[in-house]
């Protein structure tokens, strides 16, 4: 489970970028964490991920507190991290050599290497595509390909950033379907409104660094009068009233 | 913007087929016995070895061509310089230049294109360079085409409004700006791999996915041709 609390974080002598931010996500749980430009989603994922330093006893990932530096060497086995922008994550020549860059820095034995590659080739559907250079793939398939290279870690938690930012329909729709498959803790920040509410069960709403509301997406996503002051609006599959599932199914 | 180490689609061939490794191997002492040769008759023999392999490897006629008058564009003042200055033997001189730079220039154009570059980095980290270097090298590679990219959007992005390049202060100052934008987006980018990288276990030390093999057609290749190489050179020498 992921537990933070009181968390405030600024970057150098800045303004606050988080402001006394504190929630639980229990396992298996999925998060949407939704927010203006500046609200501090990414911030909020970074200090997660331990990429940003954090004071000690802020922030719990099960039984790793990433404000300490032993645990946060530690963070990669149990949580993994979708950036922006795949471009920053692909940095291997083949998709295969990618995916594999992270089950090799965890020392594991070569063949559950090539068991885990494997199958989160074959998870992200991108068999056939394993010796392509990673830079000439389409949106789509640089995501997916950052998403087998997360997958085959294995971890328990899985933040990502603005997922569906460069998809096309049919991309962001192989995105949402591979989401809901993954049976972790995930914890989903963005702008796509519609794709948080086919993908989780509960949405936070961040504005200014601050938790404005923290409810089940159905209650939250559909309160215009929270939404609209933070720049945000009601998902369209609810305003238009749409008996939806959450896998985008009428 | 081109460079050497861009890639044209390799093609299929008996080059692209060999050992990465006894391939550099046998190319760098080939280069290496290439510079010193003296006379215009052994400098001429290489050419024609180098021509035979270089059609063999099917290299794109543009992207040959591209390099090749890169090259030609280097070479000219040398030539210009050797060919009307006051030196006496200056035109056989320009033409063992000529020569022994388009016999180089050649040789590690067919390396560049018969060998995907991370086989070639991983070759070369097989062959004793550090691993630190050839992961450099393939980082280097992989981001400069990012960051080309990214200059050419900046570039469309400054022509469609109204942008274009003059001999003027204004035109200059904007060149500046949008060359440090880029390299402040390229700072920040370099940022965002590193904490990618880290998030993913990285811990300074990068591991082998693929582990090399070599076959005996590879050791052949690599002795005929520093023995056909070796025996030009050798010739070269007593002739002299």
């Amino acid at each position: 489970m992921i537990r933070v609390a009181g968390l405030s974080f600024a970057y150098h002598s800045g303004p606050a970028v988080l402001r006394d931010v504190s929630f639980e996500v229990e396992v298996g749980e999925s998060v949407g964490i939704v927010g203006p430009n500046g609200a501090g989603k990414t911030t909020l994922l970074l200090c997660l991920a331990g990429v940003l330093p954090v004071p000690p006893g802020r922030i719990r990932i099960g039984h790793l507190d990433p404000g300490v530096s032993g645990d946060r060497h530690l963070l990669p086995e149990h949580l993994g991290l979708i950036f922006q922008n795949s471009d920053d994550q692909l940095i291997h020549p083949t998709v295969e050599e990618d995916v594999a860059f992270g089950p090799l820095n965890l020392g594991w034995p070569e063949s559950v290497v090539r068991q885990h590659v494997t199958e989160a080739i074959q998870r992200t559907g991108l068999h056939g595509l394993e010796n392509r250079v990673p830079w000439q793939l389409s949106g789509g398939e640089k995501r997916r390909a950052a998403l087998a290279g997360v997958f085959a870690m294995r971890p328990e938690v899985l933040l990502l950033d603005e997922p569906s930012m460069f998809l096309d329909p049919r991309a962001r729709k192989d995105l949402i379907r591979l989401l809901n498959e993954w049976p972790g803790i995930k914890l989903i920040a963005g702008h796509d409104l519609d794709l948080v509410w086919q993908t989780c069960r509960r949405t936070i709403l961040l504005d200014a660094g601050a938790i404005i509301a923290d409810a089940p997406s159905e209650i939250l996503l559909s309160r215009a009068d929270l939404l609209e002051p933070c720049g945000l609006e009601v998902p369209f599959r609810l305003r238009l009233g749409l008996s939806c599932s959450r896998d985008g199914q009428t | 913007m081109t460079f050497l180490t861009d890639q044209a689609s390799i093609q299929p061939t008996w080059l692209s087929r060999w050992d990465p490794r006894w391939k550099i191997a046998a190319f760098g002492l080939t280069t290496f016995l290439v510079t010193l040769l003296r006379s215009e008759t052994a400098l001429a023999a290489a050419a024609v070895a180098v021509i035979a392999l270089t059609v063999s490897v099917r290299p794109d006629g543009r992207w040959l061509g591209r390099r090749s008058a890169s090259l030609a564009f280097f070479l000219a003042p040398f030539m210009v310089y050797l060919l009307f200055g006051s030196i006496s033997s200056g035109p056989w001189q320009a033409l063992r230049l000529a020569l022994r730079a388009i016999l180089v220039f050649q040789l590690a154009a067919i390396v560049v294109a018969s060998t995907p570059m991370h086989r070639a980095a991983r070759a070369l980290s097989s062959l004793g360079v550090p691993r630190l270097v050839t992961k450099l090298l393939v980082m280097t590679h992989r981001y400069t085409v990012v960051l080309r990219d990214q200059w050419q959007r900046i570039g469309t992005a400054l022509h469609t409004r109204g942008f274009q390049v003059r001999a003027s202060r204004r035109s200059w100052q904007t060149m500046g700006m949008a060359s440090a934008v880029l390299l402040l987006s390229a700072e920040d980018r370099a940022k965002r791999v590193a904490a990618a990288m880290r998030c993913r276990g990285f811990d300074g030390q990068f591991h082998d996915y693929h582990r090399p093999s070599t076959r005996a057609s590879d050791v052949a290749r690599f002795v005929v041709m520093v023995s056909v190489v070796g025996a030009i050179t050798a010739f070269d020498r007593i002739a002299q």
